[in-house]
């Protein structure tokens, strides 16, 4: 994966390889501007990868809490009923889901492009979590919404959804260590897979701090 | 005794024996087959397998054997001290058991080969060892005893192969480099050669390679306590580290590496040591103003 820019531009990381089991927890760690998010991006089918192959055997989410998809000029509701239509999912049942999730009541009915960020948020985390994905993609769950939001989402992902797989992007060390399996580090280009969870966050800490 | 599918081939272990087993292992995945060595205990191996098996059991395969012998008699004896980790004379005793069962295997028909730098196992293609592995080492550890009392100046090299890693001699490690990522950890120690009082000085040169962040190693040296230097490599290169300690009576000094923090990537290489009898005195402070150095 490369970023554009001068002579053929900068690689995110090269020679990535891995494989995601179902129930699989994978944590994606790095320093700020490693690549997490454009992995995330790239397995959730945001973006296409310069080179190389992903090939999923299960349904991925996008990246939860991604909201680059909406139509600005629609409404929260029409947004909802055109995914529901994307994904073959029933829009009644999604649009329940939606609402209980995002608690946006008569602001679902007003245009994405008159909402704050927090509303824009709240609404593409629920919509997220309204489709069944086999893998869900998570990129800093933490940093939208107040401590009540957060928790909800925390619920809805991690105890609501605990066998299914997921592969998360995030700093928070207490949260990788209680909810991921393996994890991955990506640093200066590379990418390595750590099965033992406490020695990537040791390596991770020291990434940090050096 | 299990049926064994692939190349089998019994050891009498010489020096070089773990740069044998490493080259086995390598000639093995090569040709994408299986590595397994079987002690008797019947729970390592599971059979049939296709694979290339080592053989250190004193039951005998009876077919399709490749029996790879050390050099010489002397050389046996050492290796297999040092492969079983006992002193010269059970060496001995383990050397002559070895090529006891290695002659009824050659008269049964296996075939024989006498490793220079390369074999070839049937079923297996060649197999060779490295260039370094083979080559006899021109060290002398106990160089500093050529005169006695020890002379202030009586030095001797310490090669890298009379260290050890995670258990191994440092030698037995694929080209001597230490994969420095996961967690801070000791790295390699040694090489427990008593030394009589005085103050020593150590200097390591290391081979460092930096891939992405620096990396953050501590050397120890001496007894419990002893001296001990933190160092931040950023840069790949070559470094010599020195420390010093006294002692007032004859000891078993430690010479320990360790990763002092986790690393991401990165690899090491401990080139030698060099260890010098720096002064009768007995106190501790270091007399060099560059105990570490990068040198090229």
């Amino acid at each position: 994966m490369r970023f554009p820019g001068s002579a053929g531009g900068r690689a995110v990381f090269e020679n990535l390889s891995l494989t995601l089991g179902r129930q699989e927890r994978l944590a994606l760690l790095g320093r700020n501007g490693q690549g997490k998010s454009t992995l995330i991006k790239l397995l959730g089918g945001v973006i296409p990868p310069t080179s190389g192959r992903i090939t999923w055997g299960m349904r991925p989410s996008w990246p939860i809490g991604f909201g680059g998809g909406f139509q600005g000029s629609l409404s929260g509701l029409d947004n909802i009923r055109f995914l529901s239509r994307i994904y073959d999912v029933d829009r009644r049942e999604a649009l329940v889901r939606v609402e209980n999730f995002a608690e946006l009541g008569i602001a679902l009915k007003q245009p994405v492009k008159h909402y704050s960020s927090g509303m824009r948020a709240r609404l593409a985390f629920g919509l997220s979590l309204a489709f069944d994905f086999d893998c869900y993609m998570i990129d800093e769950i933490v940093a939208v919404g107040d401590a009540r939001f957060q928790q909800k989402c925390r619920e809805e992902l991690f105890e609501k959804r605990a066998n299914h797989a997921f592969i998360m992007a995030s700093h928070d060390v207490g949260l990788v260590r209680e909810t991921c399996d393996r994890a991955i580090i990506i640093e200066s280009g590379q990418a390595k897979m750590f099965d033992d969870i406490d020695e990537a966050l040791e390596i991770y800490h020291w990434l940090r701090t050096a | 005794m299990n049926q064994l599918v692939g190349p089998v081939i019994f050891i009498v272990p010489g020096m070089q024996a773990r740069a044998w087993i490493e080259a086995l292992k390598v000639a093995a995945a090569r040709r994408g087959l299986t590595y397994m060595e079987d002690w008797g205990a019947g729970t390592d191996v599971q059979y049939p397998t296709v694979g290339v098996t080592v053989v250190w059991t004193e039951i005998l395969p009876s077919t399709g054997v490749t029996v790879v012998i050390a050099p010489d008699e002397e050389d046996a004896i050492r290796g297999c001290a040092s492969f079983y980790n006992v002193d010269t004379d059970e060496g001995m005793r383990i050397a002559s058991r070895r090529y006891s069962l290695a002659s009824v295997l050659v008269e049964g028909g296996a075939q024989l080969c006498r490793p220079g730098g390369s074999v070839t196992i049937p079923g297996l293609g060649e197999v060779e060892i490295g260039a370094s592995a083979l080559a006899p080492s021109q060290s002398r550890p106990l160089e500093i005893f050529d005169q006695l009392p020890v002379p202030v100046g009586a030095s001797a090299e310490w090669p890298a192969e009379l260290m050890w890693a995670a258990g191994e001699p440092v030698c037995a490690l694929s080209d001597q480099y230490i994969d420095l990522t996961g967690r801070r950890r000791l790295l390699a120690f040694g090489p427990f050669i008593m030394l009589p009082p005085g103050r020593w000085r150590v200097q390591a040169i290391l081979e460092v390679k930096i891939e992405s962040s620096p990396v953050v190693l501590n050397m120890e040296w001496g007894v419990e306590g002893g001296a001990s230097e933190d160092f931040t490599v950023s840069e790949s290169g070559i470094y010599r580290v020195v420390l010093e300690q006294a002692w007032k009576s004859s000891t078993v000094p430690q010479f320990k590496l360790i990763l002092q923090q986790a690393a991401f990537s990165g690899y090491l290489k401990l080139k030698y040591m060099r260890c010098e009898l720096y002064g009768k005195e007995c106190f501790h402070a270091l007399d060099s103003s560059n105990p570490i150095l990068r040198v090229s």
